[in-house]
C-alpha cells in the first residue's frame, strides 16, 4: 500500500504534465491552422525551456547561453534534411573539407536525433566552464557563449549563410511529433531530477559550499546536467526549424534567449511543472498581444510594433519583483487530493537538502 | 539604562536558533563586558542591536526607543558599532575611512577638530594618512575602526571582539583606549573572548553560553561567587579583582 | 601616421574606460550587471538626433537630460523594488528593462535607423606636429579623456565619490556608518547616465545614424572591458574598458578583413577564459566581488 503511494507520489507529476501537454496538442490538432500553429510552436517551447530546466532548475544557475543548443539543432536539421540539390545552390561555396554537408541527407526524425546529438557535443565542449563557474559570472559566460555562437553563424557565410535566412527545409514536426518529445522531455527530465545525480545537484542549489564540503561533485554534477540539458534543447531546434522549414540567425540571440527567460522565470525555474506552465503560460499571452497588435480584437485598429514586447518585459519586471520564484515556486504539480496538511508538499521537495545532511 | 535588552530571542533563517532569552543592560558611562565561548552567541546579540538580526521575540531598546520600531535608526540613536571584521574599506585611504565615519554630521569644523582629537589618540593614522586602508595590520586596521566609530560622537560604543588575532603589545594598547573612553564616560559595550582582561577592565560582565543565555552578571567578585560561571570559564572571576 | 593611429587608438581606448565604468559603477554599487545600459546610450543619442538641428552643445546637454531621467526612472521603477534580489535577478530585470525601452523606442520614433549628418566641422582633418589627424578622432580623445578626469575627480576627491566607492565595497558596513542608499543608489543612476549620454553622442558623431539597437554593442563592451579589468575597483576596470579599445583599434588595423567579422567571438572567447581562470580579472589583485 504504502510503495503503491510511493510509486504514485513520483508519477504523479510528470503525468500531470503530460497530461496538460496532451490537451495542448489535442487543441493544435483538432483546431483551425492558426490554433494548430500555435500549439505546435508553444510545445517546440515547452521542449526548449524543460531542457533549460533540465540545468537551471536543479543547478539554480540561470543561462542565458541555451539558444545556442537550439540553433545547433536546427542547423542540424537544414544540412541533413534539405534536399541535395537545393542545398548545391545554398551553399555554393563550402570550403573543402566541409564539402560533404552539401552530400549528406537523411529523413526528419534522424535529423531531430542528430540535431539533439550535435547540441549535446557543444554542450560537452562548454561543459567545462559551466561547471567552475556560478551564478552572475556564470550568467555572464553563458551569455558569452551565445554572443560567439551568433558571431560565427552569422559571419561565417560560406557555410551558414550568414544574416541569409536557411530556406528549403521540409516540414517534418507535426503537432505530434511535438508533442512526443515534448512529453519525452518531461518524463526524461524528471527521471533525471529524482536520480541521484539531480538530488545532489539541487542539494548543491540549497548551499553549495556544504555540498562541495560533504563530497558532492558539483562541478561533474552541473556538467551532466548542462549536456543533457543541450540535448533537449537541441531536439526543440531540430523540431523548430522541421517546423517552420526556414529561419533566420536572428532568431537565436537575444530575442529568443529573453522569451525563453521570460518563460521559466515566470513559471518558476526551480520548478519542473513551472517550465511547463511557464511556457504555455507565455505563449498564450504572446499570441494575445500579437493579435491585439494587429488589430485583431480592436477592430483592426493596429497598434505599433513592439507594443507585445513592452507588455512582456512589463510582465516579467511585476514577477520578478512579486513572486520571483514565478508561478510554481518551488512546488510541482500534483493530485488535489493528496494534500495532507500544507507542509506535506513542501516536505516532498525536501529531498534537496537531505543529501547534505545524511553524506 | 542606555541599553536594554530583555529576554530576546534571534535566529538566522528559520533554523539557526542563535540567542534564546538573552536579558542585558548597560547603563550610561558604564563599561559592560560580554564573555562568551565562540559561537555563544555574542555577536548576534551586537548585530540585533544594529539592526542587523531581527528580533523575534523580547525587547531591544536604545534610551527608550525600539530597534524594531520603524524610526530606529543606529545613527539617530547614536549606536557606534566596530564589528569582528572591523569593517575597514579596503579600497580608500585611511584618511577616506575616518572621513566616512562621520559622513552623516552636518558641523564640519567640529568634525575636522574631532578627526584630530582621534589622531592624537592614535598617531600611527596619522603617519598613514593617505596610505590605502588595505596595507595596515591587523591592529592598524582595528585601530582605525574604533577611531572611525568615535568619530559619531556615540551615545554607546558596540566594541565586538576589538584584540581578536592581535599582538599582545597591540592588545595592551586597544584596553588602555577603552579604559580611557571609560574615564571620559563613554558608555561601552565590549564583547570579549579574553575574559581575564575584560574581567578586569569592566564596571559589570554578562557569562554567555551558547545559544545566548546569561550564565551569570555581576562585577568580577560576584560572578566569583557563581559555582556555574567559575566552571563555564575554567577559573574564577574573583581573583581577577574588580577595576579600581 | 604612428601619431595618427596613436590618438584614434587612444580615444577609442578612451570610449570604451567611459562605457565599462558605466557598467562597473552600478555593478559595484547594487550589484547590477545593467543589460539597460545600451538602451540609456541610445537615450543620449536619440536627443542626439531629436536636436541635430541645433547648436551642438544643447544637444549634447539635452542627450545629459535624457539618459539621467531614463536611467533614473528605470531605478524607480525596476531596481528600487528589486534592491534586496541577488544578483542574478536583477540582471534578468535589467534585460526586461532593455526590452521595454528598446521596444518603445521602436514603436515611437525609431521603428527604423535614422541619419544624423554629423557637424561639418568633426570631418575636417587638421595637421598636429606633421601628422594628418582627423578632428573625429581629436574630439573623441578630448571628450572622454575629459569625462574620464571628471569621474576620477568625483569619486576621488567628493564625499559622494567616497561614500560611492564605499557603498561599492560593502554596502552593509556603509549603511551603518550613515551612509544613504536613497542617497548613492540614485546618484550612481545619474553618473552612469551622464556617462552613457557623452558615450552616446560620441557614437552618434562616429557612426552617423541612430537605430533602436544601437546600445548592444556598447553595452557589450562595457560588460567585457568590466569583466576584463575586475569589477572590484573602477579605476581597474576604467584601464580595461581603455586596453580594451586600444586593442580593437590595434586588431583593426591589423587584422585581415575576413578575419574582422569574427572580432566578437575572440573577444567574447577571452572574455570567458578570464572568467575561468582569473575571475578577478586580468588587472585587478583584490579578491571577486562576484556573485
Ligand atoms: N550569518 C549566520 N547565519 C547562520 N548562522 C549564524 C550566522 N552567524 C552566526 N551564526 C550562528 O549563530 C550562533 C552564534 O554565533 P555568534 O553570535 O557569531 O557567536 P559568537 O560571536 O559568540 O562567537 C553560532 O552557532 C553560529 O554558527
Ligand atoms: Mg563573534
Amino acid at each position: 500500500m504504502k510503495s503503491r503511494n510511493r510509486i504514485l507520489d513520483t508519477v504523479q507529476t510528470p503525468a500531470l504534465l503530460v497530461g496538460l501537454v496532451l490537451l495542448v496538442a489535442l487543441a493544435g490538432a483538432t483546431g483551425d491552422v492558426t490554433t494548430a500553429r500555435v500549439a505546435t510552436l508553444a510545445l517546440v517551447s515547452v521542449v526548449f525551456v524543460v531542457g533549460l530546466s533540465v540545468f537551471s532548475g536543479n543547478s539554480g544557475v540561470m543561462s542565458f547561453g541555451h539558444v545556442m543548443f537550439m540553433a545547433a539543432g536546427a542547423y542540424t536539421t537544414a544540412y541533413l534534411t534539405i534536399p541535395v540539390p537545393l542545398k548545391k545552390t545554398l551553399f555554393a561555396d563550402l570550403p573543402g573539407w566541409l564539402s560533404w554537408l552539401a552530400e549528406v541527407h537523411s529523413s526528419f526524425p534522424v535529423a531531430l536525433l542528430a540535431g539533439g546529438l550535435v547540441a549535446a557535443v557543444v554542450g560537452l565542449v562548454t561543459a567545462p566552464v559551466v561547471a567552475r563557474l556560478s551564478g552572475l559570472q556564470s550568467g555572464i559566460a553563458t551569455l558569452a557563449m551565445l554572443l560567439i555562437t551568433y558571431n560565427v553563424l552569422n559571419s561565417w557565410t560560406e557555410v551558414t549563410r550568414g544574416s541569409s535566412s536557411m530556406i528549403g527545409i521540409p516540414r517534418g514536426t507535426t503537432t505530434w511529433w511535438a508533442f512526443g518529445v515534448a512529453a519525452a522531455a518531461v518524463v526524461v527530465a524528471w527521471l533525471y531530477r529524482c536520480s541521484r545525480g539531480g538530488l545532489q545537484l539541487r542539494a548543491s542549489r540549497e548551499d553549495f559550499w556544504a555540498a562541495q564540503a560533504s563530497g558532492i561533485a558539483v562541478g561533474r554534477h552541473r556538467a551532466t546536467a548542462w549536456v543533457l540539458s543541450a540535448l533537449v534543447c537541441g531536439l526543440a531546434g531540430a523540431l523548430y526549424a522541421g517546423y517552420l522549414t526556414s529561419f533566420n540567425v536572428n532568431g537565436f540571440f537575444l530575442t529568443a534567449t529573453f522569451s525563453f527567460v521570460v518563460m521559466i522565470v515566470l513559471g518558476g525555474y526551480l520548478s519542473l511543472s513551472g517550465a511547463v506552465v511557464g511556457a504555455l503560460a507565455v505563449s498564450a499571452l504572446q499570441e494575445v498581444l500579437r493579435r491585439f497588435q494587429d488589430g485583431r480584437f480592436t477592430g483592426g485598429n493596429e497598434l505599433p510594433a513592439g507594443v507585445a514586447d513592452l507588455i512582456v518585459a512589463a510582465v516579467l519586471l511585476v514577477v520578478l519583483v512579486k513572486a520571483p520564484y514565478g508561478l510554481m515556486g518551488v512546488r510541482e504539480l500534483r493530485l488535489p487530493r493528496r494534500r495532507r496538511g500544507g507542509g506535506a508538499e513542501r516536505r516532498s521537495e525536501a529531498p534537496a537538502k537531505e543529501p547534505v545532511g545524511a553524506a | 539604562m542606555v541599553l536594554r535588552i530583555e529576554d530576546v530571542h534571534l535566529q538566522y533563517g528559520s533554523s539557526v536558533r542563535a540567542v534564546q532569552g538573552c536579558s542585558l543592560e548597560v547603563g550610561e558611562g558604564e563599561l559592560v563586558s560580554l564573555i562568551g565561548q565562540n559561537g555563544a552567541g555574542k555577536s548576534t546579540l551586537v548585530k540585533a542591536v544594529m539592526g542587523e538580526v531581527p528580533v523575534a521575540s523580547g525587547s531591544i531598546t536604545v534610551d527608550g526607543t525600539s530597534v524594531a520600531s520603524k524610526s530606529y535608526s543606529t545613527i539617530r540613536a547614536g549606536v557606534s558599532h566596530v564589528p569582528e571584521s572591523r569593517g575597514i574599506f579596503a579600497s580608500l585611504t585611511v584618511g577616506e575611512n575616518l572621513r566616512l565615519g562621520a559622513v552623516t554630521r552636518k558641523d564640519k569644523a567640529q568634525v575636522a577638530a574631532d578627526i584630530e582629537r582621534e589622531l592624537e589618540r592614535f598617531p600611527i593614522l596619522r603617519t598613514y594618512w593617505s596610505r590605502g586602508a588595505s596595507l595596515l595590520s591587523g591592529g592598524e586596521q582595528q585601530q582605525l575602526a574604533i577611531a572611525r566609530a568615535l568619530l559619531l560622537n556615540p551615545r554607546i560604543l558596540l566594541l565586538d571582539e576589538p584584540t581578536l588575532g592581535l599582538a599582545p603589545i597591540v592588545v595592551d594598547l586597544i584596553f588602555d583606549v577603552v579604559v580611557a573612553l571609560r574615564e571620559q564616560g563613554m558608555t561601552i559595550l565590549l564583547v570579549e573572548q579574553n575574559a581575564v582582561r575584560s574581567l578586569e577592565v569592566s564596571d559589570r560582565s554578562y557569562v554567555l553560553q551558547a545559544p545566548g543565555r546569561v550564565l551569570g552578571s555581576g562585577t568580577a567578585s560576584e560572578l566569583g561567587r557563581m559555582p556555574a560561571v567559575v566552571e563555564y570559564l575554567g577559573f574564577s572571576p574573583a581573583e581577577v579583582g574588580d577595576p579600581r | 601616421m604612428i601619431l595618427e593611429f596613436l590618438i584614434n587608438a587612444v580615444g577609442l581606448g578612451a570610449l570604451y574606460a567611459l562605457l565599462t565604468i558605466g557598467v562597473a559603477l552600478l555593478f559595484g554599487v547594487l550589484g547590477l550587471m545593467n543589460f539597460a545600459y545600451g538602451e540609456l546610450i541610445l537615450a543620449g543619442a536619440f536627443a542626439m538626433y531629436l536636436f541635430r538641428d541645433q547648436p551642438w552643445p544643447f544637444a549634447l546637454l539635452m542627450a545629459i537630460v535624457f539618459a539621467v531621467v531614463v536611467a533614473l526612472i528605470s531605478e524607480r521603477l525596476a531596481f528600487h523594488p528589486l534592491r534586496n534580489a541577488d544578483p542574478v535577478t536583477l540582471m534578468i530585470a535589467s534585460f526586461a528593462v532593455s526590452l521595454a525601452l528598446q521596444s518603445l523606442a521602436r514603436m515611437t520614433v525609431l521603428p527604423r535607423t535614422r541619419g544624423v549628418p554629423p557637424e561639418r566641422f568633426l570631418s575636417h582633418r587638421v595637421t598636429i606636429l606633421g601628422a594628418d589627424v582627423s578632428v573625429l578622432d581629436l574630439v573623441t580623445l578630448v571628450l572622454c579623456g575629459v569625462m574620464l578626469l571628471v569621474v576620477a575627480w568625483l569619486m576621488g576627491r567628493t564625499s559622494l565619490g567616497i561614500q560611492l566607492r564605499a557603498a561599492a565595497e560593502d554596502f552593509r558596513m556603509a549603511a551603518s556608518l550613515g551612509v544613504k542608499a536613497n542617497l548613492v543608489i540614485p546618484a550612481a543612476f545619474v553618473i552612469v547616465g551622464v556617462l552613457s549620454a557623452i558615450g552616446g553622442a560620441v557614437l552618434v558623431a562616429r557612426q552617423g545614424s541612430v537605430g533602436a539597437d544601437m546600445g548592444l554593442q556598447p553595452m557589450l563592451i562595457g560588460v567585457v572591458g568590466a569583466v576584463l579589468g575586475g569589477m572590484s575597483s573602477l579605476k581597474g576596470a576604467a584601464l580595461g574598458g581603455f586596453l580594451l579599445g586600444a586593442a580593437t583599434a590595434l586588431l583593426e588595423s591589423l587584422l585581415p578583413t575576413d578575419l574582422i567579422a569574427f572580432r566578437d567571438a575572440f573577444l567574447f572567447s577571452a572574455l570567458i577564459a578570464v572568467l575561468v581562470v582569473r575571475p578577478q580579472g586580468l588587472l585587478s589583485g583584490a579578491k571577486v566581488r562576484v556573485s
